[in-house]
Formats: C-alpha cells, structure tokens, sequence
C-alpha cells in the first residue's frame, strides 16, 4: 500500500482515494470502517488491523435513538440486525435509588404531556404540586414511561397528531456481536482486515503524522488517515502522538466496573435499570438471551470483592459467568484528532455508561469524520471542525451525568457525601441556579440531551422549581386538575393497550431458539 | 402569588410597543399592561421596513390572529425572502424557510457542487428559489395599516392606553431603578417592570446603567431614505435588495404601494436624489450591553440596531418577543434568569450583525460607502467563513435566528465556494446527483424566470 502525495484526476475529476488504517476492531472499529466504506466509498481505502487475542470490552449494551439513524443510513434492516445482536427494545432507563433510597423515575426518549403555545407542561404539572392537587409523578403523564412499567412495546405511530406518535426508541444488545454483523457488510463493502498487533508506529520527522505501523508478523502498513479504536491502550493518540487526557475523576469518580451476566428472568424489560449502590451504580440490561448486569463504582469507596458480592446479590438470574473487572478512568483527550490520527472510542475518551453514550460518542465521532472527511492537503480546518464538534458534545454529556450524582440527598455513605458536596462544573452550576428559580431549561444547538431529558433527570431527582412559568398560571384549579386527570388516564390506557414486549420481540426479530 | 408582576408599562407608539402590549395582554395571565403611547418613535427601523419573516406569523398565530385575514383586509403582501443583486456574483435569494433536500447526509449545496461546472450545471439561484416543505410565506408588512389595526385590537384587549407627547421619568432614590413616568396631564404611571419600545432614543432604559456596543466600524449604513411609490405593475411575493454605488435600495411590494428604501452612509446628504418626496432616518448600528437591567427591558430597535441591509428588524423584535415571554420573569427578577435573557439577546443581535456584514465583505465595489466598513469581524464569523470556504458547511452556531439554510443562500450567492470536495457528496454517484438536481428544479418557482438572470 503506497502514500499518495497529490491527487490523481479520475473520469469525473476525483482525487485518488485517502488510505485509511483503523487500528482495532470492537465495536468503534467496525462501525467508523463500515461508514467509512459505505458513505465515502470509492474516496477511501480502509484497511483495519485487529487482534483476536485482544478481548473486546463489550458488557452488554444500551444505546440511544440515534444509532438507528446510523444503521437506516448504511441500509440496515432492523430486524436482521436485532436477531443477530440478540437486541431488545429500549424506552428509557429506569433510575432507582438516586436522590434517594426509593426514588424511581424513568427517562424516556419523550416529551412529557403536551405543550400548549410554547409553554412547557412541566409548569402545569409543577403549578398543580404547588397547589396540592397531588398529580402524580411526572412519568404518568408520559407514554412510553407507563408502556416500560407495563413491560409493553409497540413501534410509534409515527402520525404526530396522535399522542402514541411521540416517543423514540432505541435498542439493548450484545455488542459484541454488532463488531462481526457489521464486519460482514463491511467487508463486503471493500474493507481489508488484517490480524495482528501493532508493534510499533513510525512518524514523519518533519510532519508529526503517523506514516505506517509495524505488525507483530514483520509486516509495514502505510496510510494517510490513521483511526485509533484500540480502545483504552490509546495506541495511537496516546502511544505515538502523545495527546494528554483530562482527567474528570473529580466530578464522577467511578473508576471501575464488575460485570456479570446472568440468566433471562421474569418479564423481557424494553428498559434499562440504573439502579443507585452504596459506592456507584448497577445496570440491568435484559438482551433476549440473557441479561446483562454490571456494578460501576468508585474503588476508593469500594473494593473489588465487595462489588462482586454485592452484584451477585442483586442479579435476578443465574450467572453465566465469572464476575469481570473493567478499569476505567472518566475523561477524554484534550483532542481527538491530532495530526493524521483520529480517536474514536475509548481511545479518545470514556464516560461512564450511565446515561447509555459510549455507543454515540462513537457515532458522533464517525459522522463528524464523514463531514469533515480530510484530502491529501493537510489543513487543519477539518481537525478543528471535528475537535470543536466533540468538544461540546462531551462537556455536555458529562455535565449530564454529573447532575444524577449531585442532585441528591443521600448521605447514606461516604461516596454519597463526596458527590453530593462536589463543587460542579460552572456550566452545569448555572442550569441548576436557572432551574430552580422557574423550571427554565436553556436550550442548545447542538447536544445529545435536549430539554425533556434535562428535565427527566431534574425532576427524577427531586429538584422541584421554587416558580413557575407565569402563563401556567391561566384557567382554574379545577381546570387544570381535570384536565391532568384525562391526560393521565388516556396515556394509562394507551399503554394498555400496546403488545406485551416480549411477544413483540419474538414476533419481528426472534434470535432462533 | 406575590411573586407575580402585576402591572407592566410599555412606553413607545411604534410597532414594538403596540406587539408587545397585544403579546403580553394575551399571553400572560393576569397581567395589567399600561400602553404609554409616545407616538412612532424617531429613527426606528423596525417602523420603516415591513419586510417580515415566518417568526411574524408565529407571532400572529400565538395571539389567536389570521395571516389570511391581515392579507385581505389591509395593504399587506406577501414575502418569501429577499431577491438580492448586484453583487459581483449572479442575482441570489436570501429565502427564510429550508432550501430543498438533498440527500442523506448530502446538503443541496455540496451534491450542486458535486455536478462539473458548464452546461450540465444549472445557476445556483435556480435550485435555491424552488419550493420546498418550508412554511408559508411571512408578510410584508404596510406598516401604518398594521400599526392602526394593531391598535385598534389593543383597544378592545383593554390594554390601558396613555397618549402622550411628551413624558418624564422617575428614577428611584438610588438612581437604579425607574419608579414611574410622568405624562403632561399630571398621571404618573407605576410599574412592577418597564419596557422600552422606544427606539434609539432608549428614553427608559437609557436612564440607568449599562453602555452601548457599537458596530460602526464594520457596518456603514447610516442613513435610510423611504419613499413609498405607485404600486408594481405585478407585485412580487418578495423583496428585491440592489447594490448601488454608494448604498444599497430594498423595494418591498404591497398591493397598493411599492416601498422603496435606501440606504446610504454617513457622507450621504439627504435630498440629494429626489426624485418623490421622503422620510428619512438615522441608523447607528450596534446594541445594548445588557437589555434587561433592574426593572426595565429594552426591545426591538432601543435594543439592538444591526444595520438594516439584513432586512431583520421586524424579526428581530418578534423573536425578542417571544424570548421576553418564555423567559417573564417575577416582580423581583431572578438574576439566573436575566442572565440568560441577556445572553441570548446578545448572541442573536451579535448573529444579526455577523449576517449584514457578510454583504460587505464581498462587495467588489471601491466607493467609501462599500469600503467604509472594514472593521473586524467577529471570531464566529472568522470562523464561519474559514470552514465555509474550506468544506462548504457551518457549525451549529448556538441560535438561529437567520437559519443555516438563509447563510448557506447568501455564502454561496455572495460567491464562497469550498476549496476542498466534499468527500460524502463525491461518493454520490453523478448519476444520481443529476437525477435529484433535475427533481428539484420540478419544483414550484418562488421567482420569475427573469429574475434569475
């Protein structure tokens, strides 16, 4: 494989494709090769080197709305996806415990009620707890909220006058098997794979950019675009360029995770548990065939046999395997994309999975690579573009995750102490000084978590705001009484009447028995 | 509750004061909105140019008004965007609503550029005026038929209504807040807030602190000349804006009249080129620091000026509006919440400006007007034009006032074309690019064939 040094005119004026060497397979590998391979096409070369000896990090997945998007745009077929990966439908995720012990709220991929006129429902459903009028939690008055206690699912509607309309989804799956689904339609699509490890990672004196990588088995492959996916090693942006990483164990500490499957038990969830521990957090990630379990916890609270036997205490089902130690470190590198190389995936940051983000991050970096695809010329306007992208998205999603730890008033351990008496991020800071006056969630251009996923969480932990809105305050008390108690009855009824979520499963995307 | 304001005072007489007075009668409940009716007030362009965008009939539509009726029964037309020539490139249409798709993950710009350059490729301009599944076409507005209908609503909104030719203010004992204004007649008009809808002469708001940013040095245009002439002979469903060589005309279409305004710098003389008698206005283009300090919010022009080349002031103030009520705070602000209020006022004037500088940048003309304003621009804007002229898109920009679609129309008619191919428009097969093109020239034409040219 050669280095091209100018573009070459094809017969419609294209320049000779970009080389581009992906460094490791897992889940970031084969999803930025497959877009690389599909979208960009006859533009691109991809070659990915893999190891099997490398054992993939995947525990059992949760994702986020958006990767059906990502799966739509390389002409997945849902169903022959979800037998494959052994996938269930995902609402929402559940939230227990967290501002405190017994708490339970559900974040779903939702609006809450209806909007009236530009007024948010929240302030009607504040003003009716301000008034006494003992409404109900926020999550009644949400549909795929009362279709995941019912353990129902139905497609949306998708007609947008309807309230059965409104509501995304998204999937729980086994990771480990999208990597060899998207392998197979990657390879398909011209991907070169390779088995080996990289032994060493030769530089250009003068540019900085990678040139080529040495293999275990003596072989030397050159590119022009070099994508780390090696996961947490960091090979490349690390190992070769030398990228620092800023560390955010001040503000989620959690730097460990046991993870446990387990045998299918009791009714298919199309949700995901986050439920609160003494020193972190566990998830419950029912795939059709087994359960996913895991217990993410800070290791200067907790020690790793403790975990285990707490997690083991709290599986619904018979484990399958031996309790796995991941080691993890919250934050992410100062840039993704430096040179010639581009981290995505844990090479380039990790934040815990509590809010289900590894699996978009990824995305996320691959479509702003796909937009910010480079040429042979090296300008650093498609570097910044794609840092600046990833910036925000980052700072935000970590701010999210933030908020679930310190809107609390547990104080049932020291973990709980530390994070409920953490100074935040000013960011997040100033959206909480603004909630809590009148309920005013600020909305941003761009961003994973729009206003209802701002205000699940607000809410779900308790920080009711001190005002409302000043328009909520029309009509009667009666009014607005009655007119709640209809919304609330018709959601409830619509959720009865959705198809039970594991029948549904079986029916559309059954894995075989 | 008492954290509640009960009473609001408007002072102005133009279209600010009388759209915000309706907005907030209706849409705020239990609200008593006292309308200190000053007359149109000096120098406002939200006053002059009835050029609207969508946000005017979402305004509308929220105060229970019909686009439809405003149509039949007042000289109001109808606007689709802004027909812009020229400039040194072809003729090209600033529109408000999305341009036509393009295809996944392709926008309609870069799958054009995707097509080689000849014959096989049609104007820009014939792509970017087609229809799309935008929304329906704003107004444009006869500003004293809107004023007096507006009025005449505000009336039997019982809205409380002074009218006064001259007025004091009250400040406070600390000098921070204003307590009240003083009409001739002896009534003293109290308030738990103020609202200055009094154009440039900011006679609320600039009682109390707070300075003024100015962007005279990367805008020019300081004076606006209107007419208002016999009507087209075929009124178009847009506005035309014309470079000249010291200033710039916007002709906007009513039914019964053609507008037309122009717009020259500081070293014009008014008068000079009459040809029909006019009214004229002063334009200093920047904006308020802070618009809502202590007890009083600044809108529409007493807020932000950010030239008028833009054709935004009306838009401006709606979207100021609806930002004033999503945000109505209580009798004792929250400071987190006029943060905020302030904020997202800047960002959007600031954008604004970004906008109407963008037409300067580019002009190719070498008189003192077009050369006048080479002041700095903004690091956003810096940066917007670095990754246009490099990759042909934009970054999420934090607000949207003009929509990405309105700045993908301008760059590319103001002549910025990508350096580099876009690597997911060239895997699109030419084939299949030629085909969508072709779809979307199918479309309805928002212009006239000779328009194009």
């Amino acid at each position: 494989m050669t280095v091209s040094s100018a573009p070459a005119a094809a017969d419609d004026g294209a320049a000779a494709p970009l080389s581009v060497v992906i460094i490791g397979g897992g889940t970031a590998g084969w999803m930025t090769a497959t877009a690389l391979a599909r979208l960009i096409g006859t533009g691109c070369r991809v070659h990915l080197i893999e190891s099997e000896e490398i054992g993939i990090v995947g525990v059992g997945e949760a994702t986020l709305p958006h990767i059906r998007g990502f799966n739509a745009r390389l002409g997945i077929d849902e169903a022959e996806f979800m037998r494959a990966t052994s996938a269930t439908f995902k609402l929402g995720i559940q939230f227990l415990d967290w501002a405190r012990v017994g708490d339970s709220y559900l974040h779903p991929f939702a609006r809450f009620g209806r909007d009236a006129n530009g007024l948010g429902f929240h302030h009607l459903w504040a003003r009716a707890v301000h008034e006494d009028l003992d409404p109900g939690p926020l999550d009644a008055f949400c549909l795929p909220a009362m279709m995941a206690a019912r353990n129902r699912f139905a497609h949306p509607s998708g007609d947008s006058d309807r309230i059965e309309a409104g509501y995304g989804y998204a999937y729980q799956f086994d990771a480990t098997r999208f990597a060899p689904f998207l392998r197979g339609i990657a390879e398909s699509a011209g991907v070169e794979r390779s088995e080996g490890r990289v032994m060493d990672i030769v530089r250009d004196a003068g540019t900085g950019d990678i040139v080529q990588v040495a293999l275990d088995d003596g072989r030397a492959i050159a590119g022009d675009l070099f994508v780390d996916c090696s996961g947490f090693r960091a090979l490349l942006i690390e190992g070769a360029m030398g990228e620092p990483f800023e560390d955010w164990s001040a503000w989620l500490p959690c730097d460990r995770a046991m993870a446990l499957p387990c045998s299918s038990a009791g009714p298919l969830a199309p949700y995901t548990i986050a439920q609160a521990q003494s020193a972190g957090w566990r998830w419950r990630i029912p795939l059709q065939h087994r359960t996913g379990n895991g217990y993410v916890f800070a290791s200067p609270f907790l020690g790793e046999q403790a975990a285990a036997d707490a997690l083991l205490r709290q599986i619904d089902g018979t484990p399958l395997a031996e309790p796995r130690l991941l080691r993890f470190k919250a934050g992410r590198r100062r840039h993704a994309w430096v040179g010639n190389c581009v981290a995505i995936g844990l090479s380039g940051g990790f934040l815990e999975p509590l809010e289900s983000t590894s699996i978009y991050l990824i995305q996320a970096a691959i479509t702003a690579l796909l937009e910010y695809f480079p040429d042979h010329g090296r300008s650093p306007v498609n570097r910044d573009a794609f840092n600046h992208t990833l910036d925000l998205e980052y700072a935000q999603i970590r701010d999210f995750l933030i908020l679930h730890y310190h809107a609390t008033v547990r104080a049932d351990s020291p973990f709980w102490d530390h994070v409920r008496t953490m100074s935040v991020p000013d960011s997040l800071a100033e959206r909480l000084a603004l909630f809590r006056a009148r309920g005013r969630i600020e909305q941003h251009a761009q961003g994973l978590f729009l206003e209802p996923s701002w205000l699940a969480v607000l809410i779900g932990q308790g920080i009711m705001p001190q005002g409302v809105d000043a328009r909520a305050g029309a009509g009667g008390t009666s009014e607005l009484a009655h007119g709640l108690s209809r919304l609330r009855t018709t959601i409830a009824e619509s959720a009865d009447s959705m198809p039970d979520h594991a029948r549904y499963v079986a029916a559309r995307c059954g894995i075989a028995a | 509750m008492s954290d509640r304001v009960r009473h609001v005072a408007i002072l102005g007489g133009g279209v600010a004061a009388v759209m915000t007075a309706l907005a907030l009668a209706r849409r705020i409940p239990g609200l008593e909105v006292i309308w200190v009716d000053t007359g149109v007030p000096d120098d406002s362009v939200e006053d002059v140019m009835g050029a609207a965008r969508p946000s005017l009939g979402q305004f509308h539509r929220a105060l229970g008004l019909d686009d439809g009726e405003l149509l039949r029964r007042t000289n109001c037309g109808s606007s689709l965007g802004t027909l812009v020539q020229g400039w040194p490139t072809r003729p090209f249409f600033r529109r408000h609503d999305r341009l036509p798709a393009g295809l996944s993950g392709v926008p309609l710009h870069l799958l054009w550029l995707r097509l080689p350059q000849g014959p096989e490729r049609p104007d820009w301009i014939d792509l970017a005026s087609r229809e799309s599944e935008g929304a329906p076409p704003a107004l444009s507005l006869d500003l004293d038929d809107y004023r007096s209908v507006l009025g005449a609503l505000a009336k039997r909104t019982g809205i409380r209504r002074f009218v006064a030719a001259s007025h004091d203010i009250e400040l406070d004992p600390g000098g921070s807040r204003i307590a009240a204004i003083h009409l001739p007649d002896g009534e003293r008009v109290s308030a738990d807030l103020f609202l200055d809808a009094t154009g440039p002469a900011r006679a609320l708001r600039g009682r109390l602190t707070g300075g003024w940013i100015d962007w005279s040095s990367q805008l020019p245009t300081r004076t606006l000349s209107i007419r208002r002439l016999a009507p087209a002979d075929r009124p178009k469903a847009h506005a035309r804006l014309v470079a000249e060589p010291d200033g710039w005309r916007l002709e906007t279409y009513l039914p019964r009249a053609m507008i037309a305004i122009t717009g020259r710098g500081s070293e014009a003389i008014p008068g000079e080129d009459e040809a029909s008698p006019a009214s004229h206005l002063s334009l200093s283009p920047g904006r308020l620091d802070v618009p809502f300090q202590a007890n009083v919010v600044a809108l529409g022009s007493a807020a932000a000026v950010p030239d008028a080349i833009g054709v935004t002031a009306l838009h401006l103030l709606c979207r100021q509006i609806e930002r004033l009520i999503a945000y109505w705070p209580g009798r004792i602000p929250d400071p987190s919440e006029v943060a905020l209020y302030n904020r997202r006022s800047a960002m959007e004037a600031d954008r604004m400006r970004d906008f109407a500088q963008l037409h300067f940048l580019s002009s190719g003309r070498q008189s003192p007007f077009w050369r006048s304003a080479n002041g700095s621009i903004s690091e956003q804007l810096s940066r917007d034009l670095s990754l246009f002229d490099a990759r042909g898109r934009l970054l999420p920009s934090g607000e949207d006032g003009i929509g990405p679609d309105e700045w993908i129309s301008a760059l590319i008619g103001l002549g910025h074309r990508p350096a580099q191919r876009d690597a997911l428009a060239q895997a699109v097969p030419l084939g299949v690019a030629r085909q969508r093109i072709a779809a979307v020239r199918t479309g309805a034409r928002m212009l006239d064939e000779e328009e194009l040219r």
